[in-house]
């Protein structure tokens, strides 16, 4: 028997849909139908990852979609060619549009008129009243076009419906069409269908009532199921539809947008154009032979593929943001293109690094090269408005991020959808850790011992895990654009995103990846907006620095320095494993700030490269190679293989892969355990190791070393594009570092660090850090001459918690070059209110004018609101406080509380004479204590790291008064003591102190953690917060 | 200082009212108790507070600390109290008042004693008599005594001896004032805001207020807290602007007029020995009762009459109505169904009826409505007064209805729910397109065979179906194939196949 499912939801229908597209694919496979069509409402959001699993099990795929139109008409529009695609994807675009987000409207008169190429099925709804009049006015619109769709799935009452639909087919001369919806690939997903729109009304299932399923039939049935339920003639005409439909998500196509390209040019002749102005900048002197030589190889393959539309651009999006003066750069595979250095994407010299033009654009992978380009994340919106003025809104779009359920709001949507008690789902939610694996519930509710019914507890437990992974709504990509020739709603849907004025695509990253779309990712680097206000901080008193170009190369103090770890705040090198190992490693040049960054990653971790690199590097192992080959492809990196570049090197130099097919084999290396592919290349590459008589353990090593990659080795470029920024942050703050801090304050929030830490560590750094003042300060923080020849940092108006920026900047102007004489001044001037006066006195920013915090508080609230007829009245009678200044608890507790930070005593020196705080060890003695010995140390709690690949090692780092101290905490002590490393922010850890003294540039002392204790009771109101890293 | 006769407060704080105006059973004396408000701790007994949980806490942190049992506050059955109390201790002087914190679940009464000290000799004897009669009423009280209502309250957060003799003396403001002064601002519960400036600008202690407003005069004060707080600081000092001018010498001390009870009874020249001869009685009171609310513009809806004898032992009898009354034959109807088949439990000597909770006639409740379609007022109060009469005769839980609910399993698509409840009477949608019995059959009654057909009461064929009726999985999951069958009589009677045990059964007959 032949059929062809023509009604199908996925859970692309938000809370509706209770299976994966692929799923549904896979078992229409497996039932053999003909065809099966994905018809969510009002969406194409689904299609991509079903077509992607349709290719590979060769099922026919029908792209379709369901609406629910205004005038109540409940009908399936399919795609059967390109055409009718386009119009469907531009009438879902139009429903969309005009409708808030997660919402549609969709009309009679838009269907209509719009809908030529579609086929129409009109969903006959079971125990519907049949309007003629609306089914003569679909007749008319829609001709041979039109189906009435039955669906019988054993519900009350469809017997008696079936006569009568028959009976309006006849008269009508309109064709039945059995048409039963699948809203699960199997019936054992009827309770999560349940949950799903239980959650979706926000109601108990208990409560749901006829608002539920009836049955759990709407799944994909058997041709023996479907005969017992449809008439021969009415399933033979799924197949009649599915035989008109012919359009293949394959012949998708569009163009990048033309009009770069002036008149009188070809695409490539301007590409050349451009890039031979590039070059003689790059190269005053003269382009070096080689470098030429790698530009037209280059240069040939773009013009083969197509892609010099895509170059141009990126490469207007990047001039554009130069003139404006906002710093970009290109980072990733793209900084292997010598094209894209000459057209000022990327930053990296093919003389840094060895490029490998393959890893970016391959003729084999026939797959659009990925442009990744980082900018300043304060001014990244002006680039995305650009994008929009320049392309318009029909032409450009945002690509879609797919939120799905993850622990937390699994356990929060499934357990409401249950019933069961909010606090106990609460409890539930905190008990998690942000680690905790996505099965970790289990053993949770095991452990509390919960009050929740056996039966209750094992559906909510089933169903959580089942609801994880599901999309729940789409959001915007953080910068992913995509960019047509024409209209973009031809290809796929455009609908409103949450934020105003911004629109997004109904397909994520991978889809557009799998459709071969080319997308340009405009993102967001915060180092970025730090360094233009360095630079215009440092070039403002050093008139030879005004752009990363003039800091000087090769610096020893600043290599010095980075042997040091003294790396808060710097680009990349600023997290507790890079600080431990730069003093291992002791970059002195470039390329071994190149290779910092990239060993510090879970790739070469786990592929076991760090110590055999250390130890070469140290002198304590010989630097060896096989052959010249080897050498070749490894010798930067003393024969150990650390970038993806070098496996694909290897591969092609020994073991003789093409180009192309060394980057499949870096792709099948990312994607090791989600497919096979890798299998088929182990054969290949250690068979052709052995061809060129390499031994055999050699091959099998070292193709488990590349292995061991996964998907976590930084490409040499991303890292060397990563590099120049580290560097250049690494010398301002060395040479600058009162700018170095003043902007990365500024430019919060960014990094690892909270403003309280930068200003701790610019403090250590002899840098004056000046308090917030209603005379001095400006909104932003600033440089202040302190001495003659020196330099510190006045905090600005922003760092007062509760004040808005707009007034802050408002009594910046209001203040002007005449200082204010009087808090009734301040008040008149900026017109500010007594509830933001009061909020600058308790931050301690009115003391030059009103005295102590108490004063201040005492003079700000008694400041009347500012009437224009009483403008000259006389100042009101002072009446003085008689209470004393508060103390330096008080103060240190609420310049946290005001500011987050404080200038005055560590809250830790407060402390330090208490017991048990006077006990412990300050950070500063740690390295002269004895290795392996026990020690007590005490500090507020600023970060807890737990990487994926430290075998569930949790790292904690302590601040006392003193500095930093590195807590290791080992699985086994974590469980003991989980409440405490959740929630504490003070910290008292009892361990062994383990120092490292070998081949180091400075000690590298961690603590092992054996016991830990939460005295967060002793700062009561201390209101910093801890960081969470994985 | 006021110059007037000193007045003497003495405030009554209930520490644990939000527990205790709890229905009794509540607090069994086992494991930790939790009253919440708002989804924070309200109050916590001794167990919880063991645990960790403090006032305040969060519900699901009071969950984690313990395994405590939950109650959501009830602030009218505190308020409920409240009165009770003030009621009982009108005994002991008619200057009395209720205070409740707004921000706090502090909730107590304020007694001006200094009139009623001589009745009762002195200070001791009477604070001993308030707290003997305290004690019996099972609540957890804090005292404060001071020259103000407020002052008073606000010491009873603290301990001193009420009935000391610096108290006792006869010139004691001073003593009250200075012990104000030591109490810390936090105590101002009712000024958050207030109390939190205050503390930002360093005041500590409620003396430190008072030296500020000496030196500078409360409206300094006023224009920085505002004049609700500065009023609430001249309250509690009873003082001027200045802390030395008397401010309240004009404002008399609250008082307190108890709630007007209709509460008559008969003595009877002879012990009654059958309920008939207090027909008579009965009649006499009641018309006296509508009596009553007719003057007053009342209405009623419960009623108790009370049984005595010379022993004083007592019998109640409490009478309801649905629809409020303002004449007395229903309730005299009501009354003598009650007692009709009620033995009299011993001979009577005196019949008390007693009248609490009075209606205004104007507000009183609409009348029922079972149908849910309109009907002439009087067919609704005819039914009104049948279903009071039904009522007082087979008990309240004897009297239901039914009420629809939407629910996809037949047998639970309707329900029976108490008189008073409010039912649905509208028919679920799913009756519109699918074949639903009037009648049910609960439960199911389970077909058998006969030969190779179904059999119940005659041989059934099959004739439409079948309609899936699948869920429930939550509890206890149903999985049926329904089908319209015709027994060889022509029933119409509604079957079902049991998809787990494959058994058929009949769920109901069409009419």
């Amino acid at each position: 028997m032949r059929y062809a499912q023509l009604f199908t939801t996925t859970n692309f229908t938000f809370l509706t849909g209770a299976s994966h597209p692929a799923e549904y694919i896979e078992r229409a496979h497996a039932l053999d139908y003909d065809a099966l069509a994905i018809t969510d409402e009002c969406s194409l959001a689904g299609v991509v990852k079903a077509f992607a699993v349709a290719q590979t099990l060769n099922v026919k795929l029908i792209i379709g979609s369901r609406f629910r139109l205004s005038n109540n008409l409940h009908l399936l529009a399919i795609a059967p060619s390109r055409a009718a695609y386009g119009e469907l994807s531009g009438f879902i675009t139009l429903a969309r549009r005009r409708s808030a987000k997660g919402e549609y409207q969709a009309h009679f008169e838009d269907l209509r008129f719009r809908l030529r190429n579609c086929l129409i099925i009109y969903l006959a709804d079971s125990g519907q009243h049949i309007d003629e009049s609306s089914v003569d006015t679909l007749n008319k619109g829609f001709k041979d076009r039109l189906w009435i769709g039955l669906d019988h799935r054993l519900r009350g009452g469809e017997q008696m419906d079936f006569s009568r639909w028959l009976d309006l087919g006849r008269r009508k001369a309109i064709p039945l069409v059995a048409c039963g919806e699948a809203l699960m690939h199997c019936r054992s997903r009827k309770p999560l269908q349940d949950t799903l729109s239980a959650i979706r009304h926000n109601t108990p299932v208990q409560d749901m009532g006829t608002r539920l399923e009836s049955n759990g039939e709407a799944y994909l049935k058997t041709p023996e199921q479907l005969r017992r339920l449809y008439p021969e003639a009415l399933l033979a005409e799924t197949c009649a539809i599915a035989d008109r439909c012919h359009f293949s998500l394959h012949e998708l196509r569009y163009q990048y947008p033309q009009e770069l390209v002036p008149d009188g040019f070809s695409p490539i002749e301007y590409l050349r154009e451009l890039v031979t102005d590039g070059k003689r900048q790059r190269w005053p002197g003269g382009v070096p032979s080689d470098i030429e030589k790698l530009i037209e190889t280059e240069l040939e393959l773009v013009e083969e593929l197509g892609y010099e539309f895509y170059f141009l651009t990126v490469h207007d999006i990047v001039r554009f943001a130069r003139g404006r003066g906002i710093l970009c750069q290109g980072r990733g595979s793209a900084a292997n293109s010598v094209v894209c250095y000459c057209l000022f994407i990327t930053e990296i010299s093919p003389r840094q690094i060895s490029v490998l033009f393959e890893r970016f654009i391959s003729r084999e992978r026939d797959e659009p090269p990925d442009i990744d380009v980082d900018f300043e994340h304060q001014r990244r919106e002006d680039v995305i408005q650009y994008i929009y003025g320049k392309y318009g809104r029909e032409r450009a779009a945002l690509a879609a991020t797919v939120i799905t359920y993850k622990r937390r709001s699994a356990i929060r949507d499934v357990g409401k959808a249950l019933g069961l008690d909010l606090s106990l789902l609460d409890q539930l939610s905190k008990s998690l850790a942000w680690w905790d694996e996505p099965r970790a519930l289990d053993g949770i509710i095991a452990a509390k011992g919960l009050p929740v019914a056996k039966k209750q507890l094992q559906l909510f437990l089933s169903l959580s895990n089942e609801i994880i992974g599901f999309p729940r709504h789409l959001s915007q990509h953080t910068g992913g654009f995509v960019i047509s020739q024409n209209r973009i709603s031809d290809i796929v849907p455009v609908e409103n995103a949450s934020m105003p004025e911004r629109t997004i695509i109904q397909w994520d990253k991978e889809d557009l990846e799998a459709m071969r779309l080319l997308k340009v990712d405009v993102l967001a680097l915060g180092m970025l907006s730090a360094l233009r206000r360095m630079l215009e901080m440092v070039g403002g008193y050093e008139p030879s620095i005004q752009t990363l170009a003039d800091i000087p190369r090769e610096d020893p103090a600043t290599y010095d320095m980075l042997c040091n770890a003294d790396t808060v705040g710097v680009f990349q090198v600023e997290s507790r494993a890079q600080m431990s190992m730069l003093p291992r490693l002791q970059p002195r040049t470039f390329y071994d700030l190149i290779i910092q960054i990239a060993i510090v990653r879970p790739g070469p971790i786990q592929g076991k490269m760090v110590h055999p690199y250390l130890r070469r590097r140290a002198g304590l192992e010989p630097v060896t190679y096989l052959t010249e080959e080897i050498e070749s492809a490894l010798s930067n990196t003393l024969g150990v293989p650390i970038f993806q570049e070098q496996v694909m090197r290897i591969s092609m130099t020994a073991a003789g892969f093409t180009g192309g097919e060394a980057d499949e084999l870096r792709r099948a290396i990312t994607n090791w355990g989600k497919n096979s592919k890798l299998l088929l290349f182990r054969d290949k590459f250690i068979n052709g190791l052995i061809r060129n008589g390499y031994p055999v353990e050699f091959a099998e090593n070292l193709f488990e070393q590349v292995k061991g990659f996964g998907g976590y080795g930084f490409p040499e470029s991303h890292s060397a594009s990563f590099a120049l920024l580290a560097y250049a942050s690494s010398w301002i703050k060395c040479h600058h570092p009162a700018a170095f801090f003043c902007a990365i304050l500024n430019s919060q929030p960014m990094g690892f660090y909270s403003p309280s830490q930068l200003i701790q560590d610019a403090r250590r750094h002899g840098i004056a850090v000046l308090p917030v003042d209603i005379n001095k300060s400006a909104c932003e923080n600033i440089l202040e001459q302190t001495t003659e020849s020196q330099r510190g940092i006045r905090l600005g108006f922003c760092r007062v918690a509760g004040l808005e920026a707009m007034k802050a900047r408002r009594i910046e102007t209001a203040r002007g070059a005449v200082p204010f004489s009087s808090l009734d001044d301040v008040a008149r001037r900026t017109g500010l209110g007594d509830t933001d006066l009061q909020v600058l006195a308790s931050a301690d920013v009115l003391r030059s004018l009103a005295g102590n915090r108490h004063q201040a508080r005492w003079r700000a609230a008694a400041i009347e609101p500012r009437l224009p007829l009483w403008e000259h009245r006389e100042a009101t009678r002072q009446d003085d406080l008689l209470m004393a200044a508060p103390n330096l608890e008080k103060d240190v507790m609420t310049d946290y509380q005001t500011l987050g930070h404080t200038l005055r005593a560590h809250p830790m020196t407060l402390l330090r004479n208490e017991l048990p705080f006077s006990r412990c060890t300050t950070q500063n003695t740690l390295a002269t204590l004895r290795h392996k010995g026990l020690v007590q140390v005490a500090g507020i709690v600023v970060s807890r790291q737990k990487p994926g690949t430290a075998n569930g090692t949790l790292f904690i780092t302590l601040e006392d008064e003193t500095g930093n101290i590195n807590v290791i905490v080992w699985r086994k002590t974590q469980a003991y003591f989980r409440n405490a490393i959740l929630t504490a922010k003070l910290l008292l850890i009892k361990g062994t102190l383990e120092i490292l003294t070998e081949n180091v540039a400075q000690p590298v002392v961690h603590v092992i953690a054996g016991s830990i204790e939460d005295h967060t009771g002793r700062l009561a109101s201390l209101t910093t917060r801890a960081r969470n890293f994985r | 200082m006021n110059g007037r006769g000193n007045r003497l407060w003495l405030a009554l704080r209930f520490r644990d009212l939000p527990l205790s105006a709890l229905p009794d059973g509540t607090d069994d004396g086992s494991g930790a108790i939790v009253v919440v408000e708002k989804r924070r701790v309200v109050f916590c007994n001794i167990a919880a507070r063991k645990a960790g949980i403090v006032r305040g806490t969060d519900l699901a942190t009071a969950q984690l600390l313990s395994n405590c049992r939950v109650f959501q506050r009830d602030r009218q059955r505190e308020l409920n109290t409240l009165h009770q109390l003030r009621d009982d201790l009108y005994q002991f002087t008619p200057h009395i008042d209720i205070q409740q914190s707004r921000h706090t679940p502090q909730s107590g009464l304020l007694l001006e004693i200094s009139t009623c000290l001589r009745l009762f000799r002195g200070l001791q004897n009477l604070y001993h008599r308030v707290q003997t009669y305290l004690q019996g009423a099972s609540l957890d009280v804090r005292a404060g005594l001071g020259h103000t209502a407020q002052g008073a309250w606000l010491l009873s957060f603290t301990h001193y001896d009420i009935a000391g003799p610096e108290t006792c003396a006869t010139e004691n403001t001073a003593v009250f004032i200075e012990r104000l002064h030591r109490l810390p601002v936090q105590v101002l519960q009712d000024y958050p805001e207030a109390v939190n400036a205050l503390t930002q600008m360093g005041f500590t202690t409620l003396g430190d207020i008072a030296q500020q407003i000496q030196s500078s005069a409360v409206s300094s004060l006023a224009k920085r807290l505002g004049r609700d707080f500065a009023q609430a600081i001249m309250d509690i000092y009873d003082i001027g602007s200045d802390f030395n001018q008397a401010g309240l010498f004009n404002r008399p001390a609250p008082t307190y007029v108890p709630e007007e009870l209709f509460e008559r009874q008969v003595q009877f020249d002879f012990p009654v020995i059958a309920i008939d001869y207090l027909n008579p009685a009965i009649e006499s009171l009641l018309q006296d009762l509508s009596e009553f609310m007719h003057l007053r513009h009342l209405a009623c809806q419960h009623i108790q009459w009370r049984l005595s004898d010379i022993y004083r032992r007592l019998d109640c009898v409490d009478v309801y109505s649905d629809v409020p009354q303002s004449g007395w034959q229903l309730l005299y109807d009501l009354t003598l169904i009650h007692l009709e088949n009620k033995p009299i439990p011993f001979e009577v000597d005196c019949l008390t009826l007693v009248y609490r909770n009075k209606l205004p006639r104007q507000t009183a409740s609409s009348p029922l409505n079972l149908s849910g379609q309109h009907r002439q007022h009087g067919d609704t109060q005819d039914l009104a007064i049948a279903m009071a009469k039904l009522k007082t005769r087979l008990g309240e839980n004897a009297v239901h209805k039914v009420s629809y609910r939407d629910s996809l399993i037949p047998e639970l698509s309707h329900t029976i729910v108490a008189l008073a409840e409010k039912c649905c009477q509208q028919l679920p949608d799913i009756h519109r397109h699918s074949l639903r019995p009037n009648w049910l059959f609960s439960p199911p009654t389970a077909i058998g065979h006969r030969g190779e057909r179904l059999y119940w009461q005659g041989y059934l064929a099959l004739m439409a179906g079948p309609e899936r009726v699948t869920g429930h999985w939550w509890d206890s999951p149903v999985a049926r194939d329904y089908y319209l069958a015709r027994r060889q009589d022509n029933v119409a009677v509604w079957v079902y196949q049991d998809l787990y045990d494959r058994q058929w059964y009949v769920h109901g007959v069409f009419s």
